[in-house]
């Protein structure tokens, strides 16, 4: 099982490793200004000189692909950082203080969750108006309870173990045995969630941005590509195909990618060692 | 089972009460003037004063809270400030829609998963097992929104069979069941790919347990095995995830039904987001959080009876 070769995890980095490529080109370098409109080539079938085709207003679709490639890494990225931060705290601070700390946390975390994200995140624009940043911020909370569970869960057994103790002894506080002991064992499980939340971020930031809570025009996205050519489907139906495959690459790859991950390293739960088994079944065996 | 009920009862009253605190603070108390975000940065200022008090901005945020539980306890949540409708009306017209397709999408949901979810676990790591993750693969990977469309280029554009989007009202049953039949496809679609992974994951683990060998052993037919005996232990750890379901339907419902033009409480919000209608949004996601809160809470209910186990705890 270990010496197979891992077919996900590389499919995975080579799907990521591609699109990180597209959108940082995009950034750099498109074919075409991503909202330079032409009306005279409007609508246009993939050409030669647009790859990709046109839009309604005669915008290149591959130049528009890779500027929403851009901006779907960065909200991604940006609130799976935020939510894994966030997470990361709560987490540490149920697990590490216990008792109604630890139920305070719970609770609210178990509200959060059954609160879809785009209920959050029409709360937010309807407040805030519509925006990368209101739709971003609305994605980062809702993975902030994810980072939590899977942060408590492995301090709980965690924190029993002999190096615990044993930096205790030489007179560390809490917050340095978190951030300097117990903080780099977190840090797998965490890259793997991250992974796995970035597709999830990724295909919610597209929902929202189809629903226009997202990037502002004249910026282009991948949802709001979809959402313009819901009116077109008849005229030219390319204009959908060629963003919500790129979506769905794109989700394809972070799935592998975590798969492929979890495969390898396999560490959703820290496995502690036998001591501090013994520690943890003695603990909750006398409450 | 009182003592359990009762717990649950408590357990909902609260997440309710904290929803209904949340959202009224959140659309009321953070945007500092809500009757300016109604109305716009450059509002008269003899509008201005006429909706701060239509909106009760002139009473304290406590106040105007226990006021709106108080009406909202009795079935009234203000009026909607763009349709000058009552907000109960509103909701209670579009929900006559989006309930039917979230049903419709649930049922659709359950009755591909749990086949395919038994055909994979059975199938164990041979080519059938592979050919149905994926599948289950590809269902994940497709947002809702973008079926959506796939589906209207397939059915409406092409093959004329369905309309593109629109909803005729109910006075034809069967003709509006086919104009909900895309839309809950596309909203079934990527909830198969997740049940189904999970049906798959737990029935692998019943099928290993002993009463499955005896049920064998003793003549019984393979699918009275499968759809009978393992179906009720399978079906527990899938009872768990229903909630989360119903809550991902009705979020995806909000984007399918902009998809599809369909007038819903999905398209109800949007319009109400982009005509700065507060109380209207207020409303409708408090509504819909109380709706995914009851289901969870009867998830929970149903789980009890049907595992004393749980009971318990």
């Amino acid at each position: 099982m270990q010496h197979r070769c891992n077919i996900n995890l590389a499919f995975g980095a080579g799907i990521i490793a591609g699109v990180l490529l597209f959108a940082l080109l995009g950034q750099l370098y498109t074919p075409y200004l991503p909202a330079r409109q032409d009306i005279a080539s409007r609508l246009l079938p993939p050409t030669l000189a647009h790859p990709l085709g046109t839009d309604h207003l005669g915008r290149d679709t591959l130049s528009r692909l890779m500027e929403g490639a851009g901006y779907s890494l960065f909200v991604g990225i940006l609130a799976v950082g935020l939510g894994a931060a966030g997470g990361t705290a709560l987490g540490m601070i149920a697990g590490t203080f216990g008792r109604w700390a630890d139920e305070l946390v719970m609770r609210v975390i178990d509200f959060v969750m059954g609160f879809p994200i785009i209920l959050l995140a029409i709360l937010v624009a309807s407040v805030f108006g519509p925006g990368i940043r209101n739709s971003m911020t609305a994605i980062a909370v809702a993975n902030i309870p994810i980072f939590a569970r899977l942060v408590r869960g492995n301090l709980l057994s965690l924190k029993e173990e002999d190096f615990v103790m044993a930096a205790r002894a030489s007179g560390a506080d809490t917050g340095w045995i978190l951030l300097v002991h117990l903080l780099p064992h977190l840090l797998t499980p965490l890259v793997i969630q991250g992974t796995v939340s970035l597709g999830t971020a990724i295909l919610a930031d597209a929902g929202l941005s189809y629903l226009g809570l997202g990037v502002q025009p004249p910026h282009a996205s991948w949802g709001r590509m979809i959402y313009e050519a819901r009116s077109f489907l008849s005229l030219d139906p390319w204009l959908a195909v060629f963003p919500g495959t790129t979506i769905a690459f794109t989700i394809l790859g972070f799935n592998l990618l975590g798969d492929g991950l979890r495969d390898r390293f396999d560490p959703r739960v820290f496995r502690p060692s036998k001591r501090a088994k013994r520690r943890i079944k003695r603990r909750s065996g006398s409450p | 089972m009182a003592a359990y009920l009762g717990r649950r009862i408590i357990g909902l009253v609260g997440t309710l009460l904290l929803i209904s605190i949340a959202v009224f603070a959140f659309l009321n108390v953070i945007p500092g003037d809500p009757a300016q975000i109604v109305l716009g940065i450059d509002a008269d200022p003899g509008v201005y004063e006429a909706t701060r008090m239509r909106l009760g901005l002139d009473r304290p945020a406590v106040l105007r809270y226990v006021d709106w539980l108080v009406h909202a306890l009795r079935g009234d949540l203000g009026t909607s400030l763009h349709h000058e409708l009552p907000i109960s009306t509103l909701i209670g017209s579009r929900l006559a829609l989006t309930l039917p397709l979230t049903g419709m999408a649930m049922v659709l949901a359950v009755m591909l998963a749990i086949p395919l979810g038994v055909f994979t676990a059975t199938q164990h790591n041979r080519a059938g097992d592979y050919a149905g993750r994926f599948l289950m693969q590809i269902g994940m990977i497709f947002p809702e929104f973008w079926v959506g469309i796939l589906l209207i280029l397939l059915f409406s554009v092409q093959l004329h069979w369905t309309p593109a989007g629109g909803f005729p009202g109910w006075g034809t049953t069967r003709v509006a069941i086919v104009a909900l039949l895309l839309p809950a496809v596309a909203l079934a679609m990527p909830r198969v790919a997740v049940l189904g992974r999970l049906a798959r994951a737990s029935f692998l683990e019943v099928l290993n347990e002993r009463y499955i060998t005896a049920a064998r052993a003793k003549g019984l037919a393979e699918w009275c095995v499968l759809y009978k005996h393992a179906m009720k232990n399978a079906l527990i750890a899938l009872a768990t995830l229903a909630g989360l379901l119903v809550a991902q339907l009705i979020a995806g419902s909000i984007i399918i039904e902009n998809v599809f033009y369909l007038p819903g409480v999905g398209r109800l919000v949007f319009q109400a987001i982009s005509s700065r209608d507060l109380p209207l949004v207020q409303g409708i996601t408090v509504v819909i959080a109380f709706l995914i809160a009851a289901v969870n809470f009867s998830v929970d209910v149903i789980y009890g009876l049907l595992d004393p186990r749980i009971r318990y705890r």
